[in-house]
């Protein structure tokens, strides 16, 4: 709409907003309800399916033994250079997993050991599921997604 | 401004140009103060939550329908949740959609909901969705249960946070 005004032979012309804030009213609202405000996401357990053929090489791999009193014990596997196992542990902390520690003992054993993607989990009873998240979430940030869990044997 | 707005009918005049001496503008001093909408800062706030409330949504087009998120672990650098089949521990229960299954028959039941999903049956996985309290000891089970009901891929539900 182009208005002249009387004074001067400028035009000016006026822009409606109206419908515009109709418009950009309508889109936030659909937004709003449509908008997903906690993002959910997921941890991938590789779990073993058959037995693999004795005369493959077993890959190197490390056991993680979750005690309730919160030490985290540390078994590997079929580690270059070593013939037999190689075993640590990481004490608890306050009755807790010490999380810090074993986040440097792995950063340790992932320099020594590049080649370690294997972990198998081994909770046992009394251990919370956050911990075996948080546990798992150690292993991730190092690129170690291979990670199995061990159902608590039925003795 | 001198244009035919419905505008111009509510404007008022400038009380310091109504007070001129010489040559005030308006013949009638309208004392009674109106004030315009600036519609100009509302477009610029509503622009900018848009492109917030855009650039927040999700590209994903998949979803899976996950009830009461609180106390779900938080975790970083999470995986994209896939659709499978949804099994929920709360309160020393296993929820399977809103039942709650026993767990000697929580194997066929998987397996029946496994068959309700499309696609290859191999990439249905189980979703696992827990509170952080919950023990192992209920965990556990589900390993063996899901084995028997053939199911190959198993994710565990956490709520992904922007690692920092």
């Amino acid at each position: 709409m182009v208005n002249m005004d009387s004074g001067h032979n400028e035009p000016t012309a006026e822009l409606n907003l109206v419908p515009f804030i109709d418009i950009l009213s309508t889109c936030i609202c659909f937004l709003l309800m449509t908008t997903i405000w906690i993002q959910l996401g997921s941890f991938n357990i590789s779990q073993a399916a058959g037995s693999s053929g004795a005369q493959e090489k077993n890959p190197p791999s490390i056991a993680v033994d979750l005690k309730p009193s919160g030490e985290v014990k540390l078994t590997m596997k079929d580690l270059p250079g070593h013939k037999n196992q190689v075993v640590d542990s990481v004490p608890a902390r306050g009755g807790e997993i010490d999380f810090a520690t074993f986040a440097a003992k792995m950063n340790q054993i992932h320099a020594s050991y590049p080649d370690l993607k294997t972990v198998m989990l081994m909770p046992t009873q009394g251990i919370k599921f956050d911990d075996v998240i948080k546990t798992m979430q150690v292993f991730r940030d190092r690129q170690m997604a291979q990670i199995g869990l061990v159902p608590i044997s039925q003795k | 401004m001198r244009s035919n707005t419905w505008l111009q009918k509510q404007m008022t005049r400038s009380p310091l140009a109504s007070q001129g001496v010489l040559r005030p503008k308006g013949g009638k001093v309208n004392r009674t103060l109106v004030a315009s909408l600036m519609l100009t800062s509302l477009v610029d706030a509503f622009s900018i939550l848009v492109i917030f409330l855009l650039m927040n949504a999700s590209s994903s087009t998949e979803s899976v329908e996950i009830k009461n998120p609180n106390g779900i672990p938080l975790a970083t650098n999470s995986d994209a949740l896939k659709n499978g089949v949804v099994l929920n521990i709360e309160n020393d229960k296993y929820m399977v959609g809103d039942r709650a299954v026993k767990l000697e028959e929580l194997d066929t039941v998987l397996a029946q909901e496994k068959l309700k999903i499309p696609g290859d049956q191999a990439q249905v996985p189980l979703v696992i969705k827990a509170s952080k309290q919950v023990d192992y000891k209920e965990l556990s089970p589900i390993l063996i249960v899901a084995s028997q009901a053939k199911f190959e891929q198993y994710k565990l539900v956490v709520i992904d946070q922007v690692a920092h």
